[in-house]
C-alpha cells in the first residue's frame, strides 16, 4: 500500500463503519426491562371514633391521672378564676396598682371578644368576653369598638386610639 | 324547578364547616374566637393566643392555625380537646405539649398543668357571610 493510497482506505474504513453502525442501530432491539409488579396495598382501615370510645378514654385518662405522681386526680378541681388557688383561700390580697388598659383588637361578633393589654395578673393580648372576671375586675360588655371594664370604684371604657 | 348540581351541594355542605371570613387573618381570628369558647366552657384559663395566617397569598381557601398557652387540669384539658373535636368547624390539633407544675402535689391542691396546642383550620374568603 503506497502513502498516497492510505488516506482513501482510511476513509473507506470509515464509511464501512458508519454503515455497520447505521444498520445496527436500525435493527437494534429496545432493551426489555422487565416491570416490577407492584401490588397496591390494601388501604389501611381508618378507626371509626364514636362518643362513647372517646368518653371511655377521657374518663380512663383521668381515673388514672398520668401527670400526677399518684396516678389519681387532686380532690380539688382547677378554677381558671382563681388561677387554680383553692376557691376557699382567703389570703389577704396586695395593694393593687391602678391598671392601664389598652385595646389592641375586637373580633368575632356578635358576641365580640376583645384583646386588651393591661391587665392585672394576666400576660399581654389577653382574650376577655363580657362578663369576664379578673379578680375585682368585670368585663361588662364588649361592643364592635368599645370594651367596658368595671372595676370596684371605677368603670373604664376602653376605645381604639387611646388610653382611658 | 333547576336543580343544583351534586358538586355545588358537596361544596355547600364542607364549606359550612370551614371558617368563613374576608381574610386569612381575620380567619384566625375565628379560630381564636372559637377556641376562647371552647377553653371557657372546659374551664381551662387561656394566658396566650397567637394568630397565624399566610396573609401574603390571595387564595380563597387558606390555612389558618393559632398557637394557645393555657392553665387547666387533666379533666379540663381533655374537656377543651373534646370541645374543639365536636365543634361544627373543622379543625386539627396540630401540636400538643402538656407539663405539669407539680406532679407531686397534695391532693388539696389542684392540678395545674401548662398546655400549649397549635390548632389549625381552614378559611374561605367570603365577606359577604361574616
Amino acid at each position: 500500500m503506497s502513502p498516497q493510497q492510505l488516506p482513501r482506505w482510511l476513509l473507506a474504513v470509515a464509511a464501512a463503519c458508519s454503515v455497520l453502525a447505521s444498520l445496527r442501530w436500525r435493527s437494534a432491539l429496545p432493551a426489555v426491562v422487565p416491570s416490577a409488579s407492584r401490588v397496591p396495598a390494601p388501604p389501611a382501615e381508618v378507626p371509626v371514633v364514636t362518643d362513647s370510645a372517646l368518653a371511655d378514654a377521657e374518663s380512663l385518662i383521668v381515673e388514672n391521672d398520668p401527670f400526677r405522681l399518684a396516678n389519681v386526680p387532686a380532690r380539688v378541681e382547677y378554677d381558671p378564676r382563681v388561677d387554680g388557688a383553692p376557691a376557699n383561700s382567703h389570703l389577704p390580697s396586695p395593694a393593687r396598682a391602678r391598671p392601664s388598659f389598652v385595646l389592641r383588637a375586637i373580633v368575632g361578633g356578635p358576641p365580640w371578644q376583645a384583646v386588651i393589654d393591661g391587665i392585672p395578673a394576666q400576660p399581654p393580648g389577653s382574650v376577655v368576653r363580657a362578663g369576664a372576671t379578673f379578680d375585682r375586675l368585670v368585663v361588662r360588655a364588649v361592643t364592635r369598638d368599645s370594651v367596658v371594664i368595671q372595676g370596684p370604684d371605677t368603670t373604664w371604657v376602653l376605645a381604639f386610639g387611646r388610653r382611658p | 324547578m333547576r336543580r343544583s348540581h351534586p358538586f355545588k351541594l358537596a361544596w355547600r355542605r364542607s364549606i359550612s364547616s370551614i371558617l368563613i371570613a374576608p381574610s386569612p387573618t381575620a380567619g384566625a381570628a375565628r379560630l381564636a374566637s372559637l377556641i376562647a369558647d371552647a377553653a371557657d366552657s372546659s374551664r381551662v384559663k387561656l394566658i396566650a393566643t397567637q394568630l397565624r395566617a399566610d396573609s401574603a397569598r390571595a387564595v380563597s381557601l387558606a390555612r389558618v392555625s393559632v398557637r394557645i398557652t393555657a392553665l387547666a387540669d387533666v379533666a379540663g384539658l381533655l374537656a377543651f380537646l373534646r370541645a374543639l373535636e365536636e365543634n361544627d368547624v373543622l379543625m386539627a390539633v396540630e401540636e400538643l405539649a402538656i407539663s405539669p407544675s407539680d406532679p407531686a402535689a397534695a391532693d388539696d391542691r389542684p392540678e395545674v398543668l401548662r398546655v400549649e396546642v397549635v390548632v389549625a383550620g381552614l378559611t374561605h374568603a367570603q365577606s359577604s357571610k361574616l
